[in-house]
């Protein structure tokens, strides 16, 4: 096990008292792979931030068991004024990682060697995306979050996401894998099992995707 | 006992990661920003003594103006750049906090080693410059003072700091009223005076304002000469621990807000 969750719940609204999470009860093993399914975007959201660890649940319990997680894709740590590099000796502080050996790594992925060198702010925005994709998969987490909130893991680059995809595919295996999405595809080639949030806050889960997907149409029926 | 050290580990870890983050990124756009920021620290004691000394004014305590204003100075700004910095980090770490992994209470805790740091390292700067200049003999009276009056401005700091940011995240236009609030410290926390010279009925006021007692505590270790009739260390200590939990209390109860 690597999150329980216990009677999990949380308002999105104190004020009305609207749950997005309402008594959510499941636990996520090491290495499966999940699809977070539903309508609900308030829920959804706050259940990947409440599995992250970055919000806390007003209500039940969240067990976590070493459960370090990094969202693919996101760049909002960036500083502007820092460069490339700067940036992604930040991100290996912060997760205890070494710089050496991650930075020539990240060049090599993304292609862009010397641009590393030079401050975030002089990036054409998918330079800067390329690092905020590639940089996780060299960390040592036990979880990654790809969330369409954060622009899932497309790139207008074909090749260099032929050789994510690649590479995501690889390291994946050992990790556990949330992915929030419409992406039928992306689902399909990555997750398992689903969990599914409905209006209301109410959590089901489900071992197989199939079964998800059929109970997320369902609510829209 | 293991989770804890591991905690420990990740905690020290996200800090230094920080620290390392603003190092490079605080202070201005430019590489050496934070030798820029002991040059401020260096340069507001300088302009000071300037001016005095065009005005001709004596030294209150020791021989010489500007290790006077200095040991004024830099304590009291160490307290209240802490306090300002705090105050303001929702704004300047806002794409930080929504990380997982870094709590507000972590951004804080490597602005107070940063802040210390630099005054630190602006102090060593300005005592062995004046050393070297022949103002000053190398002498002082209590290094453990120096060093007890030293954290209690930057722990006061800390907590008033913490308070702040906390009240501003209710009332946001707290912001303005602190800085309307703070202004007058400035003359009122004995920078350019001692307690000595002023009458009964202004210390009877300034009794209360702990930043007074931080500058008079740091002059009474700091000469061999001088003693300070004024400071009240336990009336500066409870103030001090008082705002410290109030301000941990306050940023716990108001951080789950702050991270959403």
């Amino acid at each position: 096990m690597i999150v329980d969750f216990i009677k999990v719940s949380r308002f999105s609204d104190t004020k009305l008292k609207q749950f997005s999470i309402n008594e959510a009860s499941f636990s996520l093993n090491p290495q499966q792979h999940l699809a977070v399914l539903g309508k609900n975007e308030a829920g959804t959201s706050d259940l990947i931030k409440l599995l992250s660890g970055s919000i806390q649940p007003t209500s039940g319990k969240i067990l976590r068991y070493d459960a370090s997680s990094a969202h693919l894709g996101d760049a909002s740590t960036f500083h502007r004024e820092l460069t490339g590099e700067e940036n992604i000796r930040f991100m290996c502080k912060l997760y205890g990682a070494t710089a050496k050996h991650i930075i020539p790594e990240v060049a090599s992925l993304t292609g862009l060697g010397k641009v590393l060198k030079k401050r975030v702010k002089s990036y054409a925005p998918p330079q800067r995306r390329k690092i905020a994709l590639a940089l996780p998969l060299f960390l040592d987490v036990k979880m990654y979050i790809i969330d369409d909130g954060f622009g899932g893991i497309g790139h207008p680059d074909a090749q260099f996401s032929e050789r994510y995809s690649q590479l995501l595919k690889q390291k994946s295996q050992e990790k556990t894998l949330i992915i929030r999405s419409n992406n039928l595809p992306l689902l399909k080639s990555y997750t398992i099992a689903a969990v599914i949030v409905k209006d209301g806050g109410k959590v089901i889960f489900k071992d197989t995707l199939e079964k998800g997907l059929e109970e997320s149409n369902d609510i829209n029926n | 006992m293991r989770p804890i050290i591991k905690a420990l580990q990740v905690k020290s870890r996200v800090i230094g990661a920080l620290v390392y983050r603003s190092l490079l990124s605080e202070h201005g756009t430019t590489r050496l920003g934070y030798i820029a920021a002991i040059f401020k620290a260096l340069g507001k004691v300088i302009m000071l003594s300037t001016i005095f000394m065009l005005i001709s004014r004596n030294v209150p305590v020791g021989d010489n103006l500007i290790i006077f204003l200095a040991s004024g100075i830099l304590p009291f700004s160490m307290c209240i750049d802490l306090v300002n910095k705090i105050m303001t980090m929702n704004k300047s770490g806002r794409m930080l906090m929504t990380h997982p992994l870094i709590t507000p209470l972590d951004i804080a805790i490597s602005i107070l080693i940063l802040q210390s740091a630099i005054t630190l390292i602006a102090s060593i700067i300005l005592l062995l410059g004046a050393g070297l200049l022949g103002l000053w003999d190398y002498k002082i009276a209590s290094l453990l003072g120096i060093l007890l009056t030293s954290i209690t401005a930057i722990l006061l700091g800390f907590g008033v700091g913490l308070m702040n940011v906390s009240i501003v995240v209710r009332v946001p236009s707290y912001e303005k009223i602190w800085q309307l609030l703070s202004m007058p410290l400035f003359i009122l926390s004995g920078i350019f005076y001692v307690s000595d010279m002023l009458p009964r009925e202004a210390l009877d006021v300034l009794k209360y304002n702990p930043l007074m007692h931080i500058t008079e505590s740091m002059r009474d270790s700091f000469y061999r000469g001088w003693n300070s009739s004024f400071v009240n260390q336990q009336y500066l200590l409870f103030f001090t621990t008082v705002t410290i939990f109030l301000g941990l209390f306050l940023e716990k109860t108001t951080q789950k807000r702050v991270r959403e």
